[in-house]
C-alpha cells in the first residue's frame, strides 16, 4: 500500500489488515512504532502476539505477528508504500497447542527463506514431519480467514466477511511484490 | 472502523513488557534473558520450535 507520507502508506497498509480480521476478532492492533523508513523492520502484532480466541466449537485461537518496511515507492505509485519482511499465522488448539501456522521470516531464520507451513499433527509413520517446513506461495491473511472459516468452523464475526476479504485481499494482491 | 480500533503504538517500555511476558509464556525464561540467548545463537534450530519464534518474532521491538 501506498501514501504521500511514510505514516499515511503505513496507515493505508494497516487499515485493511484491520479490516480483515475484524471478520474473526477484535482487531486490537499494535506496532513498535512503525511508522518511518527504517533499516529493521517494523513489527505488528494482534493483541499483543497472544493468541486470541476464536469462535466456533472448535475453540481455535490466533496468532498474528507481521514485520514490515516503509520503502520509497517505484513508478507511479507513492512516493511511500510498505513492503512486507515476514509473518507468523498460527493457529492453536484448544488447549494451547499449536495446530498449524503459515511463516515466513528470510531474516529470522536464514536458513529457511521461503514462506512455509507446519503442521503439527503428523501422524505415524510421518512423525518426522512435525517439524517439516511444507513450501507454500506467499499467504494472505484473508486467504487464512477464508480457510479457518470454510475447513475449521470458525464463525466470523460479521455478516459480510465474504466482501470484506474479497476486497482487503484485492488490495493485498494489487500491492505485493512476489506471490 | 471505530475509533478504538485505531493501532496502539506501543513504547519501548511496553516493547520490552510484551517480549518479557511471551518469552516467560512460551520457553519459561525473561525477555532480557531470551534475547540475550537468541543474539549468542545458543537455541539449537530455532525454526524447528514455534514457541521460540512466536518470541523471535518480536525481536525488532528491542533492536
Amino acid at each position: 500500500m501506498s501514501g504521500r507520507t511514510q505514516a499515511e502508506a503505513v496507515h493505508n497498509f494497516l487499515e485493511p489488515v484491520r479490516e480483515a480480521l475484524s471478520c474473526l476478532v477484535v482487531p486490537a492492533i499494535q506496532v513498535g512504532g512503525g511508522y518511518h523508513a527504517s533499516a529493521e523492520p517494523h513489527v505488528m502484532v494482534l493483541s499483543g502476539g497472544e493468541p486470541v480466541r476464536l469462535d466456533g466449537d472448535l475453540r481455535l485461537a490466533l496468532t498474528v505477528q507481521h514485520h514490515y518496511r516503509v520503502v520509497e515507492a517505484e513508478g507511479d505509485a507513492g512516493p511511500w508504500k510498505v513492503r512486507s519482511a515476514a509473518y507468523i499465522y498460527a493457529v492453536d488448539d484448544r488447549e494451547g497447542n499449536e495446530l498449524l501456522s503459515y511463516h515466513w521470516h528470510p531474516l529470522t531464520t536464514p536458513d529457511v527463506p521461503f514462506a512455509h507451513l507446519h503442521f503439527r499433527r503428523p501422524a505415524e509413520p510421518y512423525q518426522q514431519l512435525l517439524h517439516a517446513h511444507f513450501p507454500t506461495g506467499r499467504v494472505s491473511m484473508e486467504r487464512l480467514i477464508r480457510f479457518l472459516i470454510h475447513e475449521l468452523q470458525v464463525e466470523p464475526r460479521r455478516d459480510d466477511w465474504p466482501k470484506v476479504i474479497e476486497r482487503t485481499n484485492a488490495q493485498f494482491e494489487e500491492w505485493r511484490t512476489w506471490a | 472502523m471505530k475509533a478504538e480500533y485505531e493501532p496502539e503504538t506501543l513504547s519501548e517500555d511496553q516493547a520490552r513488557e510484551l517480549i518479557d511476558r511471551l518469552a516467560r509464556r512460551y520457553v519459561g525464561i525473561s525477555g532480557p534473558e531470551f534475547v540475550r540467548r537468541w543474539n549468542a545463537g545458543e537455541f539449537d534450530r530455532p525454526e524447528r520450535d514455534p514457541r521460540l519464534m512466536r518470541v523471535a518474532m518480536l525481536l525488532p521491538l528491542v533492536r
